[in-house]
């Protein structure tokens, strides 16, 4: 659970942050860095890593469920988020980072 | 883009109205200084009311006119569409369940299982294409040779014994 | 007709735009019902918890059961069948259906001593009825449902295509720009949890498939239906009753062996037909929150001698595809945190449709002024989506201030639903919607206080609390909507105009 919501955020975070409009309010003072240029691929690989992470469930019905639930709430965080505290979606990332790790070793 | 294209195309509405009312301003854009017809071509060639009339600009003062939302001929347009999308998609899945009850290769229980889970998949597919065909009588007609096959391959195959 | 089939098929977007647009309006108020009240069914058990303060007793299903089997043998009357679901972690008591001198009733029963609790509500099962019957007689409730479901799915595969910018709007909220607001608002919701309403709205169409979509039935079975539930449920066998009296054995060793077939997976419903005859049969069936599949598993004994009839467990792929599917849309098995899920897929496919509707009046209101058809619909819209949440929280609070001893007192309940939520409607009608909206919101606001203060607050029950908790939330968070909005009220709504070149 923890390893796939650690990616799923992160996927939609670098989604989120290659469009023009929500650059400023998520990346602050990385918008200049070159990794920029490859968010939308990192994205979408997140993204997809996300999915095979539903592989190491245990029940692959219950893995599937959950990530159809993550979605709409980490979504969720990140537009409210970018709409009234960008903070917060911003502090998401190294807890989405934190949460993929601890994923990984547990 | 020829100067001036930018300003023939912001007239399409998103919704495809015109906001050209009059197709006199279509001609005096097309006037202007340092604008070639090319771009007023441009415009008959997105704009999807004007988009017949592309080697026709005298045309276009026709069809600014005609009011192309409420004419009779666009409300059994729409009409038809929305028989063939709701009748039509409920029979086509209707006769979609009932053909692959009687012909899929297993116990009949799970045939009949398997066919109502693909009858649902049938009907909204059939409903969104009875709106993108090329035209209604299209749209209906696709609908009634899809059911009079599917009818014809339940009524051959009987009920399973 | 080619300049015409043009607009509509070159305009692809723009024709599966409309026919959103208008498949979400015709049926936009019922989904909204369905929507809601389905939300809400995910909690059953515990807004049924809510609704029985008074029941305190915890029992395992077996012993409930048997509870339930002694009162009913001893107070009912030529009963055809008694149908009962076993407590489980998340319900307290046992939910009984049974008819007794010709009449059918429907009660909750103690788990500890089996006779009916002392306050008589429907509790959860008013929101899960609703949500699929609509409150109205049979077939036609569960038909209407199918009708809007069917449509709901259309809604959402044309509003798919007709986003033009379907991944560059995907995190866009341009919140207090009217229509623009509005049309964000509406594609996040539907769009940050898609994958949810295309599985709920898809999976509950298949839950009315007998009703909907018989024909693979009817073609496959033709009259002989029966020989269809037997084959999908072989396990569950039928016998009429002979007419000779004999006593239920006992249940227990039953419910006991039944658990064994299931692999250690609790009792979850218990059917006895014909009890009090020697034609009597208990089938039972386990819990749904093992896995993902409804009605994996059954076992049928003799009533009056205990001895095991059938036994079944699901291994055909075919069923187990459909009972996956069932089950999604159930949700039994869902543990908590997934079951939260499922209520915010769920409530945000309920303020999807809401704000569609809503939508359709702001971009109209900001082109021009409405027509008539349009401001009958803005108030139909002010009347009925808050009018429908106004009538489930009437129900709440009728649930604390009838009298406990009054007769048909579950019916009272939802009569009192169905009128305030009519009244609600009609108030909408009556009022210009800028007085209406803030006034029912408020109204709305009020009642959740008063469902929430009027019991216990402080129980020891997590439900009760809990459900409290949410209902004060609502009333916190509508009262700052109607705050907000009495003090927008004074600023100009934004109108945008088609610009049109000189």
């Amino acid at each position: 659970m923890m390893l796939t919501a650690g990616l799923l955020y992160l996927s939609l975070f670098a989604l989120a942050a290659r469009m023009q409009r929500h650059r400023p309010l998520l990346l602050t003072t990385w918008q200049k860095r070159p990794f920029v240029a490859h968010l939308e691929l990192a994205g979408w690989t997140l993204f997809g890593l996300s999915l095979l992470s539903l592989c190491l469930w245990q029940d692959s019905g219950m893995a599937l469920v959950a990530w159809i639930g993550l979605l709409p709430l980490l979504g969720g965080i990140l537009l409210l988020g970018m709409t009234y505290r960008p903070a917060i979606p911003r502090a998401g990332v190294p807890i989405a980072g934190l949460l993929l790790v601890a994923g990984l070793l547990v | 883009m020829p100067r001036g294209t930018a300003t023939l195309l912001s007239g399409c509405g998103e919704d495809g109205g015109c906001s050209f009312a009059n197709a006199i301003d279509l001609h005096r854009a097309a006037r202007l200084p340092g604008r070639s017809t090319h771009g007023n071509r441009l415009h008959a060639r997105f704009c999807p009311i004007h988009s017949g009339h592309i080697l026709d600009p005298g045309g276009l003062s026709k069809a600014a006119a005609r009011p192309v939302r409420s004419g009779w001929r666009y409300r059994a347009n729409v009409a038809l569409r929305t028989l063939a999308g709701t009748v039509g998609a409920y029979g086509v899945a209707a006769l979609t369940a009932a053909a692959l009850a009687r012909t899929l290769p297993m116990a009949r229980v799970e045939a009949v299982t398997i066919a109502t889970l693909i009858a649902y998949l049938v009907a909204p597919a059939v409903t969104i294409w009875a709106f993108l065909a090329r035209g209604p009588w299209r749209a209906l007609a696709g609908v009634g040779i899809a059911a009079l096959l599917l009818g014809g391959v339940g009524w051959i195959a009987g009920q399973p014994a | 007709m080619s300049g015409t089939s043009a607009m509509i098929r070159d305009g692809a977007r723009q024709a599966m735009a409309w026919l959103h647009g208008w498949t979400g309006l015709l049926l936009g108020h019922i989904l909204f019902i369905m929507c809601l009240a389905g939300t809400l069914s995910v909690f059953r058990p515990e807004i049924s918890r809510w609704m029985r303060p008074e029941v305190s007793g915890q029992s395992d299903p077996i012993r409930a059961i048997n509870a339930a089997t002694n009162w009913l043998s001893a107070n009912t009357t030529g009963s055809a069948g008694w149908y009962l679901a076993a407590p489980d972690g998340r319900s307290n008591v046992v939910e009984a259906t049974y008819d007794s001198g010709g009449a059918y009733f429907s009660r909750a029963l103690d788990p500890l001593s089996g006779a009916p609790v002392a306050r008589d509500t429907l509790g959860g099962e008013f929101f899960y009825r609703l949500h699929f019957e609509l409150e109205l007689p049979y077939p036609w409730g569960r038909l209407l449902a199918s009708l809007a479901a069917m449509l709901m799915l259309v809604a959402i595969i044309t509003g798919i295509i007709a986003h033009k910018r379907f991944f560059k709007d995907i995190f866009t909220f341009r919140p207090a720009k009217g229509q623009r607001s509005w049309l964000d608002g509406h594609n996040a919701l539907g769009v940050l949890s898609l994958p949810f309403h295309i599985m709920i709205t898809f999976t509950g169409l298949l839950t009315l498939a007998s009703l909907n979509m018989p024909w693979g039935m009817t073609a496959g079975y033709g009259e002989n239906l029966m020989a269809l539930y037997s084959d999908l449920t072989p396990g569950a066998v039928t016998k009429a009753p002979t007419g000779t009296k004999a006593p239920l054995a006992p249940i227990g060793p039953m419910l006991a062996q039944a658990q064994r077939h299931f692999a250690g997976a609790p009792v979850g419903r218990v059917y006895i037909f014909n009890p009090g005859d020697t034609g009597a049969v208990v089938t039972v069936y386990p819990v749904e929150t093992a896995s993902i599949g409804y009605l994996p598993a059954e076992i049928s004994f003799d009533g009056a001698t205990g001895t095991v009839l059938k036994a079944w467990t699901e291994q055909r792929p075919a069923i187990r595809t459909y009972q996956t599917i069932y089950g999604l849309h159930m949700a039994h098995f869902a543990p908590l945190l997934t079951r939260w899920l499922y209520f915010l897929g769920g409530a945000m496919l309920t303020l999807a449709v809401a704000s569609g509707m809503v939508l359709w009046i702001v971009k109209r209101r900001e082109r021009a002024p409405l027509s008539i058809g349009n401001r009958m619909l803005e108030r139909l819209n002010v009347g009925g989506l808050v009018g429908v949440p106004i009538g489930m929280v009437a129900f709440l609070v009728a649930n604390r201030l009838l009298p406990l001893g009054m007769t048909a007192r579950a019916e009272a309940e939802v009569s009192v639903a169905l009128w305030s939520a009519g009244a609600a409607l009609l108030l909408g009608l009556a009022l210009t919607p800028k007085l209406g909206w803030p006034l029912l919101l408020g109204l709305l606001s009020l009642l959740c206080v008063l469902a929430a203060f009027l019991a216990p607050i402080w129980a020891s029950d997590v439900m009760l609390v809990t459900g409290n908790a949410m209902l004060m939330a609502t009333a916190v968070a509508l009262g700052l909507l109607v705050w907000k909005h009495i003090r927008r009220r004074s600023a100009p709504t934004p109108v945008r105009r088609r610009v049109v070149p000189a």
